[in-house]
């Protein structure tokens, strides 16, 4: 069973809003504790783009073996083999793990989705009624990109809010003082999740179509098919990875657009050519509190202090993709840096983002579709960011993100 | 100078990076790796003039570290 490692026992916030903005901390953090020992979570954390890099490429080093974690796991160790979990294992398995999954993600592949993903966004810009407020989260963050992963899976696209519902309550966060009872909702939907997809694989096993959980049952593991235990899991895996990031990519489009960077909205819809440098932009600067962990490996003091095999390290990406070592002016939003797309917020190394080709075609799908649509976007003035934040696992997500349009 | 590129496909992970910054240089194969379509990935033929900036880039931004560029042609291992 893995442990968690609670962020929030590390961080100086008070309020979600100040989460929201944690610039100053991480500046702080780079420049006087770069590299520091939380004793109460008995974790290293690192700040500076050298180090963020090293420790989520070097696997010799830091590796992604490892019993403790902040990714909520999807429910607790089921004594099933584990042979197809992509996230905690090191080269060279890693490797043969994520082969099963890596044709059906390339963007060679994916062009042959593009059409589907395409007809999925305009029919959900189609149903924005520019005549009253829009809540993005609601209209198009949350539903378009479950709706795509329905449709790339080959799940019937009108289930999309059952597997919703159990999605959300599998990959909560921890919540330190509920521990056991999240457990038992998440074992509760994990088990409801199953039965649901069981007889879809059946179904595909004997008429496969072009679709991920079809690949999968052709996929082989040393010379043998998955189980379907196995499929449902990985399955699992791909939600778990693939919703909240790019539903949260999408909102936090919207939001930079609007607070981050007024009058930008103008200029994607002068030049729609713009909006994946827009998104890059997007993901290094309003992805603001994205981490990830590894173990260290062996002794090492590579980073300065001693550190000791087993111990765990915490990667603040977000930090990284503030550091003005590599980014002028990395304090502010702008979409013509000429290296933005050095953000680690998809990680580096081995386990680089396998979805980063589908999240940057989703989202810059839908965006462009919207911003052709809609001449200019509005913010509510009433409103009030703290109300409209809730805890999530990168910290602080928009629930709602009301705005007006214009046709 | 002529410059020559190689994907290394022991560590590339196909994560698309390469081929989404220069689409006219990389392409994938059917395990889903990358490899240089200029030559089968040989990296025998001169990367074109206007394209060496991108595919510097993609050099930059191989999480992997697989993007190979020489000023000499690479050993053919057979
Ligand atoms: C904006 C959207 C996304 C962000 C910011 C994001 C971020 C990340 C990060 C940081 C990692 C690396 C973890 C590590 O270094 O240990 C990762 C891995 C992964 N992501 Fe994404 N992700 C996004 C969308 C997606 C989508 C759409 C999918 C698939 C449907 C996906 C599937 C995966 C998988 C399978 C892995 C594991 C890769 C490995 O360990 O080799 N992600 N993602
Ligand atoms: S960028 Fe690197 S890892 Fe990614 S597909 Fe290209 S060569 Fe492979």
């Amino acid at each position: 069973m893995k442990q968690a490692i609670f962020v929030d026992e590390m961080t100086p916030f008070k309020t979600k809003e100040e989460e929201w903005h944690p610039y100053a901390w991480f500046e702080d953090m780079r420049k006087h504790h770069p590299v520091s020992f939380h004793e109460g979570q008995q974790v290293w954390n690192v700040f500076t783009y050298d180090h963020v890099k090293r420790v989520l490429s070097d696997h010799e080093l830091f590796s992604s073996v490892r019993d403790r974690t902040l990714v909520a796991p999807a429910s607790q160790n089921d004594g099933t083999s584990d042979r197809t979990n992509i996230l905690f294992s090191d080269p060279p398995e890693h490797r043969r793990r994520r082969s099963l999954l890596s044709a059906a993600f390339t963007p060679r592949h994916l062009r042959s989705w593009e059409p589907r993903i395409q007809a999925i966004a305009e029919a959900f810009i189609d149903d924005i009624d520019p005549s009253r407020e829009i809540d993005i989260v609601k209209s198009l963050a949350n539903p378009f990109p479950i709706t795509v992963i329905a449709e790339l899976l080959g799940v019937p696209p009108e289930d999309r809010h059952l597997f919703q519902q159990w999605v959300e309550i599998i990959f909560l966060p921890f919540d330190k003082e509920n521990m056991s009872d999240l457990n038992k909702r998440k074992a509760a939907a994990a088990q409801a999740f199953s039965d649901y997809l069981q007889p879809i694989i059946k179904e595909k096993r004997v008429h496969p179509a072009d679709d991920i959980i079809s690949d999968l049952i052709n996929a082989e593991r040393d010379g043998e098919p998955l189980t379907e235990e196995e499929i449902i899991k990985m399955t699992r895996g791909l939600l778990g990875a693939g919703l909240e990031t790019t539903s949260h990519l999408i909102t936090n489009c919207f939001y930079a657009f609007l607070y981050d960077s007024p009058g930008i909205y103008r200029k994607l819809r002068e030049d729609p050519e713009l909006v994946p440098q827009a998104i890059e932009e997007v993901l290094r600067y309003r992805f603001h509190i994205m981490k990830m962990e590894r173990r260290v490996k062996k002794d090492t003091d590579v980073l300065g202090p001693e550190m000791k095999e087993g111990e765990m390290i915490v990667a603040w990406m977000s930090a990284a993709n503030l550091d003005e070592q590599t980014f002028d002016h990395a304090d502010q939003f702008d979409i013509d840096r000429p290296n933005n797309r050095k953000h680690l917020t998809f990680s580096t190394g081995p386990h680089f983002c396998l979805g980063a080709p589908l999240a940057r075609l989703e989202v810059k799908t839908i965006l462009t579709g919207f911003i052709k649509r809609f001449s200019n976007i509005r913010s509510i003035p009433s409103f009030d960011l703290e109300s409209h934040l809730s805890h999530s696992i990168f910290g602080q997500s928009l629930n709602s993100l009301p705005i007006l349009a214009e046709r | 100078m002529a410059k020559f590129v190689v994907v290394n496909q022991e560590t590339c992970i196909g994560c698309g990076n390469c081929e989404g910054i220069a689409p006219d240089i990389f392409d994938f194969d059917e395990s889903g790796l990358a490899f240089v379509k200029l030559d089968g990935n040989q990296g025998i033929k001169p990367i074109p003039e206007d394209k060496i900036d991108e595919v510097s880039e993609a050099m930059d931004e191989c999480p992997t570290d697989s993007v190979k560029i020489a000023d000499q042609p690479f050993e053919q291992k057979d």
